[in-house]
């Protein structure tokens, strides 16, 4: 049976080619816009969790500015705080190449906020990183740095600090290219350093978080907050969930939109293929029942014939989604879907993929397009042949 | 054996191709119906393969009463017991003679080994063996009739109706035709519908005629 359908098919390439053809190519689209908008809600809800329960800003009219770390000491004094850390990250930039370095600085020996980090900097030999001033760069920064010295090596970076004397930075290590960072540009210093490349006083940083030991207790410690310092911006971690969601909400509304237009073309493609059934298939079904098949062997035969082409077009098209997104990192498609805000672009995507997804997107697929075909290879196998053969 | 007892057929726009027909076929040989266009040859011989049901009466083919019998019963049974020729020879066209002979055998899940059997001593029999693996619709007009002949063989039924069966081919495939069928008369029933006149030279056969729907 199988054999034969194989044949048929076979003998029908001018329908059958464009037909998988136009099969994998909606398989792709939908399964690649599908797997990333997974992919980036996967990661920007695990960047949310490393996310402290409150972080307060020194936010005036809508522009950041460094913020005194001698709050810490009034705000420890509020009932139910875990604990407090002030944080140091800014953008720099150098006078060449128009580029923007993130610098993020750390405590080597304390605890730090960010679990991305943490692992990296546990990767980080301390005692070099401790004998003279150093960072560790991103793999991508360490290429752009490359370019521009001369002697194709570099072990070192001078940074400008504001009375413009020069601050050396030396390359302690390069992050791995597959690691997860939040940007490709990406300097990882001690705190202390990023004050200085960052303009920071001793007793400034970018921000304080705090996180708090019971969950419940959060808006009412916020309320406190508030009270202490009414000229700070206080975020709480479930607002910046709300953010992220908004954001997102509206870009998966347009996804949704697109995967249901391909997905009505697919079905109208699949429908027109299917009743316009030619002549041909007609009376194909007709002779197959005049020599003696039954109904049932003419649905197995139809059925095998859909399964090959559903089967074969929507693996084939979910490999190349997989593939693209991978080695191609959704290019063109990651754009539209995003915003630099959150994903630097220059960042490989990772993709996450569940069963899930993988089972919804072939059960939608291959048996939609299977159902269809037995309903109007049914419909012609039960009218009756004697017209069709003579 | 054939047996047909006060058929009548009035299609749905109210025509009545066939009028109270009763006719017995008992022995296995070569039988024609004979009748111009229009006298309702082709309707009794949908109705004998089971394409359609008469309106009233009555068919029993090999003691079966297939006038009532519901379609996946009549498939089985038309699977083995009866082989059908067309005019227009209806073969898969791109496929070779060897697979359009597999393909009433694919219901029937046969090993390989009979089914390659089964086939290829057909194809000897008939002398198109070093063509077998030719598509058929390269084959001559007289070629694919045997191919078409031999498809409605290939499970051993015990009836084998033929609509027209010759023309559209020319005298020596006619020729050829006849032989053919002569060939395997001795233990089938071969229910002809024709206007051809070649039929009336040979020997041994029984000629109805029908005219308007009316056995004659
Ligand atoms: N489905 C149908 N609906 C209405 N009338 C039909 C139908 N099929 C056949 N007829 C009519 O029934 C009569 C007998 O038709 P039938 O096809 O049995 O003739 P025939 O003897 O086979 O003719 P031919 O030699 O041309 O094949 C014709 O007048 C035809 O117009
Ligand atoms: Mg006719």
């Amino acid at each position: 049976m199988i054999n034969f359908a194989f044949k048929l098919l076979l003998n029908e390439k001018k329908k059958n080619i464009p037909l998988t053809f136009i099969f994998i190519i909606i398989v792709f689209l939908i399964s690649s816009l599908i797997i990333l908008t997974n992919s980036l809600n996967k990661i920007t809800q695990l960047q949310l969790e490393n996310q402290p329960d409150i972080t307060i800003f020194n936010q005036k009219a809508g522009r950041n500015y460094p913020i005194l770390t001698d709050i810490k000491d009034e705000i420890s004094n509020i009932y139910g705080i875990k604990n407090i850390h002030e944080r140091v990250y800014g953008f720099y930039k150098p006078n060449f190449h128009n580029l923007d370095m993130l610098i993020i600085g750390f405590e080597p020996f304390g605890i730090n906020v960010d679990k991305n980090i943490e692992k990296i900097v546990t990767d980080v030999n301390l005692s070099s990183f401790l004998e003279k001033p150093s960072m560790i760069i991103s793999h991508g920064l360490y290429e752009i740095f490359l370019q521009y010295s001369t002697f194709g090596y570099i072990d070192s970076f001078n940074f400008f600090l504001e009375d413009s004397t020069k601050f050396k930075l030396h390359i302690n290590g390069i992050i791995d290219k597959n690691l997860d960072i939040v940007s490709d540009r990406l300097v990882l210093t001690n705190i202390e350093y990023a004050k200085k490349i960052l303009g920071y006083h001793d007793s400034e940083a970018t921000d304080i978080s705090i996180d708090v030991s019971n969950i419940d207790e959060i808006d009412t410690i916020i309320l406190k907050l508030k009270d202490k310092f009414p000229n700070f911006l206080i975020i709480k971690k479930s607002d910046l969930k709300d953010s992220f969601k908004e954001l997102y909400s509206f870009k998966s509304g347009l996804l949704f939109a697109i995967s249901l237009l391909l997905l009505s073309t697919f079905l109208l493609l699949t429908i027109f293929k299917s009743t316009s059934m030619d002549i041909k298939s007609i009376k194909e079904i007709a002779i197959l029942k005049a020599i003696g098949w039954s109904i049932n062997d003419i649905l197995k035969l139809k059925l095998t014939e859909a399964s090959i082409i559903a089967i074969f077009s929507f693996l084939t098209g979910f490999l190349s989604a997989i593939l693209y997104l991978k080695y191609l990192h959704g290019a063109f498609l990651i754009d539209i879907f995003t915003n630099s805000i959150n994903i630097n672009s220059n960042i490989k995507i990772q993709i996450f993929l569940d069963k899930f997804t993988f089972f919804s997107l072939f059960f939608l697929f291959v048996f939609s397009f299977i159902l269809i075909n037995i309903i109007i290879a049914y419909k012609s196998a039960t009218t009756n042949i004697k017209e069709i053969l003579n | 054996m054939i047996n047909i007892e006060n058929v009548t057929k009035v299609y749905q726009n109210g025509f009545e191709a066939l009028k109270n027909v009763n006719l017995k076929i008992e022995k296995n040989g070569i039988y024609i119906l004979k009748g111009v266009s229009g006298s309702g040859k082709s309707t009794l011989l949908n109705l004998l393969a089971g394409f359609d049901k008469p309106t009233t009466g009555k068919i029993e083919l090999l003691g079966e009463f297939i006038s009532k019998l519901p379609e996946h019963h009549m498939s089985k049974f038309r699977l083995q017991n009866i082989g059908f020729i067309f005019q227009s020879f209806n073969l898969f066209s791109e496929l070779s003679i060897y697979e359009n002979l597999q393909i009433p055998l694919i219901p029937l899940n046969l090993n390989t080994k009979l089914e390659k059997e089964l086939i290829e001593t057909l194809i000897h029999k008939y002398n198109l063996s070093d063509k077998q693996h030719q598509i058929t619709k390269k084959l001559s007009g007289g070629e694919q009739q045997r191919v078409a002949i031999m498809r409605a063989l290939i499970n051993n039924p015990k009836i084998i109706l033929a609509d027209e069966p010759t023309a559209n081919l020319d005298f020596n495939n006619k020729m050829i035709f006849l032989e053919m069928i002569d060939s395997f008369k001795k233990d089938k029933i071969i229910f002809i519908s024709t206007h051809d006149d070649i039929f009336n030279d040979i020997v041994d056969v029984k000629i109805f005629n029908i005219n308007g729907g009316i056995i004659c």
